[in-house]
């Protein structure tokens, strides 16, 4: 007969056996409460912001980068200064349509070109480099959930590391099945059909609803038909499986994925053309995928990178690490346009731009604004940010 | 002291993939011109292993930085030279480029791709091969050339590429 200490023995077992996704998303979609998702992306490496929102009518901008900088024909009109590059056509449409936002001159105080301090700072929302903790990390702990949020990809990145736990990483969203180990089926059976009584009840009764709850996220998930043609790629996959999420209906809060690739410091314009055109035609597939699904309007993406660059370009054809740069948003929830005033390319602090919006106030727009949660807990003060959201 | 068996020392160099993979792997050039340049062959782990490609291969220090050797600056000439014509190239593009052009970066005498070929460095002088020129390049030749340092191609089986 099983006693109480075989049982909880098994539990365990029978948590680990089903440990990933299953558990754990159906564990969010009964805690996470909220109806509205944020997609952070995260582009690595420090993604030159000059040539990504380009100052086309700025002679300073052409004067620092004769050999790199985007020819002003080239460039995709948004005002008159400013256009994206021409890889990021796929965003024309959301950019049209009043659901695509810049958020000019993006930066913190006491800029740090390392790429691992700078991360740490975006991750941890803090350019002191005093907390360990990630800012998502911290939604997680005043929704008082540990799975209210995942990364999608291979590592869980600092961003969502929370005090006492780390939030899960999804790397594909195929690879989780609830499944226990060869032979044991029949034991586990048995003993979940136990009559028992305190603690091992309720254990027994909170993995059954586990194990319920799985089964229905495993079928929303397969029911999952994607309403857009994603390109090929890894970054696209990850926002697939991002959309399958979300249309699961797991109930996480922040989705998290990164594209690697933006330390141009050689031949920037075969390097970064490339990724903006991976950037944008994976998210505008994923922005269509959520609108033919219905879900566009519960969803915001917004994108950053740990630094810019320097304004000049160097002797490789690229440039060098630097300070502030751009983020964007785009969904229905964001308000198009540009935010900000453009960096004076005239006026530069070493060589690099001047920034002018704290990141933190961008995010606190997306906590307070989109997430409903408490911003200045998280980000431990008050940030103004530019008006992002509708 | 009891020695080291190999399941250990497999077990331990296991558990040091698992725990270091990122902070130990090359960093992404020379992730990219190690098999271009067909130094890792016979090695499953060379994208951990830093003595598949020193950082002397392009800097000055063997801790890297920024300073650059003959070499490195004849890469990053090459960039500009290519961006200057309007072509927008790759790294593995611009090493490409570099080692058809039968430069000797550190005039040592020796061509850089031949400094390639027979596993020396190519940007720093008191390094390169012990074999007089003329049968080196006559073995260099019959291995193909510089073309055998092109850039891998996408999807093809390319230049060693992992």
């Amino acid at each position: 007969m099983t006693n109480r200490r075989d049982f909880l023995k098994l539990s365990a077992l029978a948590a680990a056996a089903t440990t990933g996704m299953p558990g754990f998303l159906a564990r969010a979609a009964a805690q996470a409460g909220g109806s509205k998702t944020l997609v952070v992306i995260q582009l690595s490496g420090g993604n030159d912001g000059l040539n990504t929102l380009v100052p086309y009518s700025n002679g300073a901008y052409y004067a620092a980068r004769p050999n790199i900088a985007i020819p002003r024909k080239d460039v995709l009109t948004l005002s008159p200064d400013l256009g994206m590059h021409p890889a990021l056509r796929p965003l024309m449409g959301l950019w049209d349509s009043g659901r695509l936002a810049w958020m000019e001159n993006v930066g913190y105080p006491n800029p740090n070109r390392s790429h691992f301090a700078s991360m740490a700072i975006w991750h941890t929302a803090d350019p002191s480099q005093a907390q360990s903790d990630g800012w998502i990390g911290r939604i997680a702990e005043q929704i008082g959930d540990p799975f209210c949020a995942s990364n999608v990809g291979a590592a869980t990145p600092q961003a969502l590391r929370a005090s006492e736990f780390s939030l899960p990483s999804i790397d594909a969203v195929d690879r989780f099945q609830l499944k226990l180990p060869q032979g044991l089926g029949g034991a586990f059976e048995q003993m979940m059909g136990a009559a028992r009584s305190g603690e091992a009840a309720y254990l027994t009764q909170a993995t059954r609803q586990m194990m319920q709850n799985t089964a229905r996220v495993q079928a929303n998930a397969q029911k999952y038909r994607s309403g857009a043609t994603y390109p090929e790629g890894r970054f696209a996959e990850q926002l697939r499986d991002t959309a399958r999420l979300i249309a699961a209906g797991v109930g996480q809060r922040v989705l998290y994925v990164s594209l690697g690739g933006f330390d141009t410091h050689a031949g920037q314009r075969a390097e970064q053309d490339e990724l903006l055109g991976t950037l944008a035609s994976g998210l505008a597939a994923f922005h269509a995928d959520l609108e033919r699904q219905g879900l566009a309007e519960n969803v915001v993406v917004m994108g950053f990178s740990e630094f810019g660059r320097r304004v000049a370009e160097n002797g490789s054809a690229g440039t060098d690490h630097g300070k502030g740069s751009v983020m964007f948003a785009l969904g229905r929830g964001v308000r198009g346009g540009i935010h900000g005033s453009s960096p004076d390319l005239e006026d530069l602090s070493d060589g690099d731009i001047k920034y002018r919006q704290d990141f933190r106030g961008v995010y606190a727009e997306a906590l307070s604004g989109w997430l409903g949660l408490n911003a200045r807990e998280i980000l431990n003060g008050d940030f103004s940010g530019p008006g992002w959201l509708a | 002291m009891r020695p080291v068996s190999g399941a250990a020392r497999r077990v331990t160099l296991a558990l040091a993939v698992l725990l270091g993979g990122a902070a130990l792997a090359l960093p992404k050039y020379r992730l990219q011109a190690a098999p271009q340049l067909h130094l890792t062959q016979g090695n499953d782990l060379w994208h951990l292993d830093r003595r598949v490609m020193s950082c002397a291969y392009c800097h000055e220090q063997e801790t890297g930085g920024r300073s650059w050797n003959p070499f490195g600056q004849a890469i990053q000439a090459t960039f500009r030279r290519e961006a200057e014509a309007g072509r927008a190239v790759k790294f593995p593009q611009a090493l490409s480029v570099l080692l058809e052009s039968g430069g000797d970066a550190d005039g040592d005498g020796y061509p850089d791709a031949l400094e390639v070929f027979a596993r020396t460095l190519p940007g720093d002088p008191a390094s390169h091969p012990e074999r007089p020129l003329a049968d080196l390049q006559v073995e260099f030749d019959a291995a193909g050339g510089a073309a055998q340092f092109a850039p891998p191609t996408p999807g093809g089986k390319g230049t060693g590429t992992k």
